[in-house]
């Protein structure tokens, strides 16, 4: 080839914005949709076991009958319901014990060790003393929940609120702003959009630990669904358990986007190029 | 001259380097202020001349002598002066409304509204009540900085470079803007400036600050009346004649 790009077919640099929008669009769908189409062949032409990987329409009509038996509705409330509570529960004390240690020197040393040596621990190194503590129960699971929910919602809340301009502190000694009203005016909306982050990622460990919860010891949810069906092989079940894990997580980290998007209204973000 | 608004009787300030090594930042400065004057203090930078706007301000308080406001001595800041930082220092999460009734707190809504209102429109800034800092131009933003530190409406302003992170036209702008605001209102200013012309223009006094120590080289008295025009023959003589009187490096 001596001439690849001719005049004509040089795409013209100037794009508009909704062809740009459409672009993106494509590359959002395509690709996910490229990979299915692929695990599909591979199914179809037997490249691999079915037990190992069964097709994603095996995997789809599965779905279906777990959703029409009402089984997965089943699970999916009951690990649901887990989350909520453990999620809950982490974002109150987080918050809590992240808006303190941020605002309060004092608490913030009394603190501060004894939790950065939690922080690391693993959710799952928990299951045994939560299980000895607390029996088989709910209680089990929430906790293991918030085990892993707090620790991002408490130091993105405790760095959000160091984070704050120092610089605001001369404005409102200038402006003789009351300690209060300084934390309420200046402090708490400078740290929304972080503490929106600790939550968003608060809810996404919520998810992952719940399944791990259930998959060592319960007869419901989400993770007991995958761990029965991998006693009995199927494998189809399992990636619907997964995949379903997966899309409930995306979900909530959505509603929380939408929550952060309504109360941070004042910034002009960077969405990439 | 009456009363003096502030009235700076020998101000040192000596502050620890890094190394440890006492820096002499202000020594033995005294200034009076008078009612509806414009003193601007001059000098470069690092002369400690933000330090003595910051003194007057209350904002810091580890000095000797005596910084005297309306016959009081200074115990902190107050809202009996408004301050102007360099950046506009809006908060971003509040609209322009928002950012100059920050510190009308002790004022009750009516009231709040209605300074709000008339500081706006002495800017001319009624129009962007509901922006945000971020919706607004570098010289938009000083200037509701200025709505902000006038709607407590203070005995006197401070302003601590306030032109300073403006390009070179909106300063010029700004200039203008506040003169209009300060011979309307008859307010009291104190004006940190490096920029000779800015010193020039505004001021009725200028203080000339030496570097290390902070000491006062000059005051010299501004006898033309305003707007001045920047062209005119004594406007430019002045301008030299600071310059190669205190800053010529030649």
């Amino acid at each position: 080839m001596s001439n690849a790009t001719s005049p004509g077919t040089v795409a013209p640099m100037a794009e508009s914005k909704k062809e740009i929008k459409l672009a993106l669009r494509l590359w959002k769908y395509l690709v996910p949709i490229s990979l299915l189409a692929l695990w599909q062949l591979a199914a179809v032409l037997g490249w691999v076991d079915e037990y190992i990987l069964p097709a994603p329409s095996v995997v789809v009509m599965t779905f279906i009958d777990l959703l029409a038996s009402g089984q997965l509705m089943r699970d999916v409330g009951i690990s649901a319901l887990r989350v909520v509570k453990g999620f809950v529960l982490a974002a109150a004390l987080g918050l809590g014990f992240g808006l303190a240690m941020g605002l309060s020197k004092k608490f913030n040393a009394a603190s501060d060790f004894i939790l950065k040596i939690l922080k690391p621990i693993p959710p799952i190194a928990w299951i045994p003393l939560a299980i000895l503590w607390l029996g088989l129960g709910e209680a089990a699971k929430v906790f293991i929940i918030f085990i892993g929910a707090v620790f991002p919602i408490l130091f993105n809340t405790l760095d959000a609120v160091r984070q704050t301009d120092g610089r605001y502190v001369d404005l409102a000694r200038v402006l003789e702003l009351k300690r209060g009203s300084f934390i309420r005016k200046i402090v708490l909306p400078g740290a929304l959009p972080q503490i929106m982050t600790g939550l968003r990622v608060g809810i996404t460990i919520a998810w992952m630990c719940v399944v791990a919860a259930e998959l060592i010891a319960a007869s419901s949810g989400i993770g007991h669904l995958i761990m029965q069906a991998r006693a009995l092989a199927q494998s189809d079940v399992v990636i619907v358990g997964m995949l379903v894990t997966g899309l409930l997580g995306k979900l909530t980290d959505d509603v929380l986007r939408l929550v952060e998007k309504s109360l941070v209204k004042w910034r002009q973000d960077f969405s990439g190029a | 001259m009456s009363i003096p608004c502030i009235s700076a009787r020998n101000i040192s300030k000596i502050y620890q380097s890094r190394e440890g090594l006492p820096i002499n930042a202000l020594a033995d400065v005294s200034i009076d202020i008078g009612e509806a004057e414009v003193l601007a203090i001059l000098g470069a930078s690092g002369c400690g001349k933000s330090t003595l706007l910051r003194i007057m301000a209350g904002l810091d308080q580890a000095f000797s002598g005596d910084m005297i406001i309306r016959g009081h001595p200074v115990r902190g800041p107050g809202l009996d002066r408004g301050f102007v930082f360099q950046d506009h220092r809006l908060v971003p999460w509040m609209t322009v409304k928002e950012n100059v009734g920050l510190g009308l707190h002790p004022l009750g809504k009516a009231q709040r509204e209605e300074a709000i209102a008339s500081k706006l429109r002495l800017v001319g800034l009624t129009a962007f009540m509901d922006s945000y800092p971020a919706q607004l131009s570098g010289g938009m933003a000083q200037r509701v900085a200025i709505a902000r530190a006038l709607a407590h409406s203070p005995d006197v302003l401070l302003l601590d470079e306030p032109f300073g992170a403006l390009d070179a036209l909106t300063r010029v702008t700004m200039q203008a803007e506040v003169l209009r605001i300060q011979q309307q209102e008859k307010l009291s200013c104190v004006l940190v400036t490096h920029d000779i012309e800015e010193a020039v223009y505004l001021a009725d006094r200028i203080l000339v600050l030496s570097t290390s120590p902070g000491a006062v080289k000059a005051v010299m008295d501004v006898d033309m009346p305003k707007p001045r025009s920047r062209t005119a023959a004594n406007f430019t003589q002045l301008r030299e004649y600071i310059y190669d009187t205190h800053f010529a490096t030649h």
